[in-house]
């Protein structure tokens, strides 16, 4: 990682800590849009850390830019900074010098099944990044403003937050590509990593919260953190929370290397597993009092549950690797496992 | 708590990568094609291919060259164990020698001993077993009650060991014992000694068959057998220190989650390259474990290679790579098209067989459970 990220990352944990409280991420899930945070994100020039530095961004790598969605997961930022973070990146080779300003949100084929994925925060975004496929898998990009395109009635996901369908308005204005993504099947990845880190983020918040919880909650005269059976289960929520981590930093490590999708893929697959085991024990660990909705538990478990089957859930991702396992064949799966075909 | 699960990244060094297509070669032209078991179950004692990897530097590797080790470093040691044991070579005869008994003489032997055993364990023609667990002492290793009384010119052992595996046809075994203490302390009055498996008087090893059939393990009885004073490892009294870190080596390896590993072969084998959603899936799911399983291995291969101490992150390797192990089996029945193959079904079943030692050697599941929650703040 380099100096710069580094700075970067510490800064943003600062600001995180102070702007993205319970409270703020309380009112998104009530409806209101958060533009005070937004500001502060805005300003701290953290959503335009992939865009050049010509361009007045931070001019980071995506490999880079990504680790800050870590924390994204970690705070349970309410706002669409994977869809600006890498949005603009794509966007930067549009021309549209406005189009780096402003909330901005991304239409993408659905991974699974027809038509376009559920657009979060569409009701909020200002710009809206339409990805088209086009023939031989390639993907072009039209950056329009949100009120150009009809969307359905919002709805709240499981994380609470706004997202729409897109019923139509594309199609229309100038077309750009970016190398950043030329294939549909980049752009996918791209998305489903930014959900592997994202839910690594929160997994360990999870894990974080759960402990804190444990060494201070008091059953039978004494910290339930000093009984074994919970002790257990914290050490397993502690392998999964690991094996998140270091599968969704493989996977940004894995960028612009021929083994990027096989990597993503990876990461998808066994951050969103994680997801699922990690959630329960946390809730298990807090008991009554993390069911609450005072309690902020539920901000990072509800967004494990919404991110794991964005952009594709773990069965589809561990299918394609499947898949491809099988075309290679037996006497070919060491070499591939290990890259070294 | 942060720190404990910082997997750094690490990519493997060219030196590793080009050894890497050495051992594949090696293995392809020393074992051939045919069907191999799984490495570290019984058939896996060869002492002639213990040998011959001794021949080609392949034991010791990471040892000084002045004993005759390899001066390599510990990604390329990485790299030489899990060819070897994705391949299912039979490495059981030098494995504990190279694994563990050789780095404790480096970090806790007489240069005596070092000059001694070193360079005929680097030969592959010297193979140790562990002498730590006891009929009444299994995770509680401190209870151990072997004692070693001084005598002239030695020591005095009397006791039993257990689960010593190879001890019946290994030639020494670096056992746990007490020894004279003021302290009242459990951990105090513990020592290692090198006791000589082949030439000592007053020992007895009985092989303990397993469910499996295989007498891979022993009991082995010390009824006044002497051992003498240069076989002491280290200082007396300060067995309990060595022994932690004698088992820091033994948890982090590929061995923690290649254990299975032909069940996931054969199975790819038997479902052929068409497979069913689910049955890609599944295959998919364990590869997502296992690339994720190994990239933390490697990342502790880079701890240790930068002289760090990662007891909890090897802890997290070991309860998820062995989980994952036990796994595989159990996956590969279900999502195996008809009964399979006479092959795959010998595979899978010895798997079977063998896999509830996979979550209990070396530490069990619940012990390693708790080494996590120490390094959490929790005990």
């Amino acid at each position: 990682m380099n100096e710069t990220t580094q700075l970067m990352l510490e800064s943003a944990e600062r600001l995180l800590r102070d702007a993205c409280p319970k409270a703020v991420v309380d009112q998104v899930e009530a409806g209101e849009r958060p533009d005070a945070l937004w500001a502060e994100l805005e300003a701290l020039g953290l959503l335009n850390a992939c865009v050049p530095e010509g361009q007045g961004g931070v001019g980071l790598p995506l490999a880079e830019g990504l680790t800050l969605l870590r924390l994204a997961g970690r705070y349970a930022v309410p706002v669409p900074f994977a869809e600006t973070l890498l949005g603009r990146a794509l966007a930067s080779e549009a021309g549209m010098p406005e189009a780096l300003e402003g909330m901005m949100t991304i239409a993408a084929p659905a991974v699974q099944g027809e038509g376009y994925a559920p657009v979060p925060f569409a009701p909020w975004a200002r710009w809206v990044l339409v990805a088209q496929a086009g023939p031989d898998g390639a993907v072009s990009f039209q950056c329009l403003p949100q009120e150009q395109l009809t969307f359905s009635e919002p709805r709240k996901g499981l994380a609470g937050e706004p997202e729409a369908l897109m019923l139509g308005g594309a199609g229309q204005g100038p077309a750009f590509s970016s190398p950043l993504a030329p294939s549909l099947a980049k752009l996918q990845g791209l998305l489903a990593l930014s959900r592997a880190v994202m839910m690594a983020g929160a997994l360990e918040s999870a894990l974080d919260l759960s402990v804190a919880y444990a060494l201070e909650r008091k059953q039978f005269g004494r910290e339930i953190a000093k009984f074994q059976a919970v002790q257990q289960q914290l050490a397993v929520l502690t392998g999964e929370v690991a094996a998140a981590l270091r599968a969704a930093d493989a996977g940004l490590e894995a960028l612009g290397s021929p083994r990027e999708a096989t990597a993503w893929a990876v990461a998808k697959a066994r951050a969103g597993e994680a997801a699922g085991k990690g959630a329960e024990i946390a809730h298990q660990v807090h008991g009554a009092m993390g069911f609450t909705h005072e309690h902020q538990l539920h901000h990072r478990t509800r967004r494990l549950w919404c991110w794991r089957d964005q952009h594709g859930h773990e069965a589809y991702w561990q299918a394609a690797l499947g898949r491809a396992l099988c075309a290679a064949g037996a006497d070919a799966l060491w070499p591939e496992l290990t890259g070294s075909a | 708590m942060a720190t404990a699960l910082t997997f750094d990244p690490v990519t493997l060094p060219p030196a590793a990568e080009a050894l890497r297509s050495e051992v594949r070669q090696f293995v392809a032209e020393t074992l051939g094609n045919e069907h191999r078991r799984n490495s570290d179950f019984g058939a896996s004692h060869d002492p002639e291919f213990s040998r011959a990897l001794g021949q080609r530097g392949w034991i010791g590797m990471t040892w000084p060259t002045k004993y005759g080790g390899g001066g390599r470093s510990f990604f390329e040691r990485y790299v030489m164990t899990e060819e070897l044991l994705a391949a299912g070579a039979p490495v059981g005869a030098h494995w504990i020698a190279d694994r563990q008994s050789g780095p404790l003489l480096l970090r806790y032997g007489t240069e005596a001993q070092r000059e001694f055993f070193l360079p005929k364990i680097i030969a592959g023609e010297c193979f140790f077993s562990i002498g730590m667990s006891e009929p009444d002492s299994g995770s509680d290793l401190a209870s151990v009650r072997t004692t070693a009384t001084p005598v002239e010119g030695g020591w005095l052992v009397n006791g039993t060991k257990l689960w010593s595996s190879g001890a019946h046809r290994n030639h020494y075994m670096i056992t746990l014992v007490r020894t004279p203490t003021e302290s009242e302390s459990r951990h105090a009055g513990l020592s290692q000694l090198i006791v000589d498996l082949r030439n000592s008087s007053g020992l007895t090893v009985r092989p303990i068959t397993n469910l499996a059939g295989d007498a891979e393990f022993n009991e082995v009885v010390f009824e006044d057998c002497f051992v003498p004073a240069d076989r002491l490892v280290g200082e007396p009294g300060n067995g309990w220190e060595q022994v932690t870190s004698e088992l820091g080596y033994e948890r982090s390896g590929p061995e923690r989650f290649l254990s299975a590993f032909r069940v996931f072969v054969e199975l790819l084998r038997e479902v052929g390259p068409k497979p069913t959603d689910h049955q890609a899936a599944v295959l998919g799911r364990m590869a997502a474990h296992m690339m994720t399983l190994r990239n933390m291995s490697i990342s502790v291969a880079g701890m240790l290679e930068s002289n760090r101490n990662p007891v909890v992150e090897a802890a997290l390797v070991k309860e998820l790579g062995n989980n994952f192990e036990r796994e595989v089996p159990e996956i590969a029945r279900l999502v195996a098209p008809g009964g399979g193959s006479a092959l795959f079904r010998q595979t899978l079943e010895d798997t079977i067989l063998h896999a509830p030692s996979f979550t209990i050697r070396g530490g069990t599941r619940e012990i390693l459970r708790g080494m996590i929650a120490r390094g959490l703040g929790l005990r």
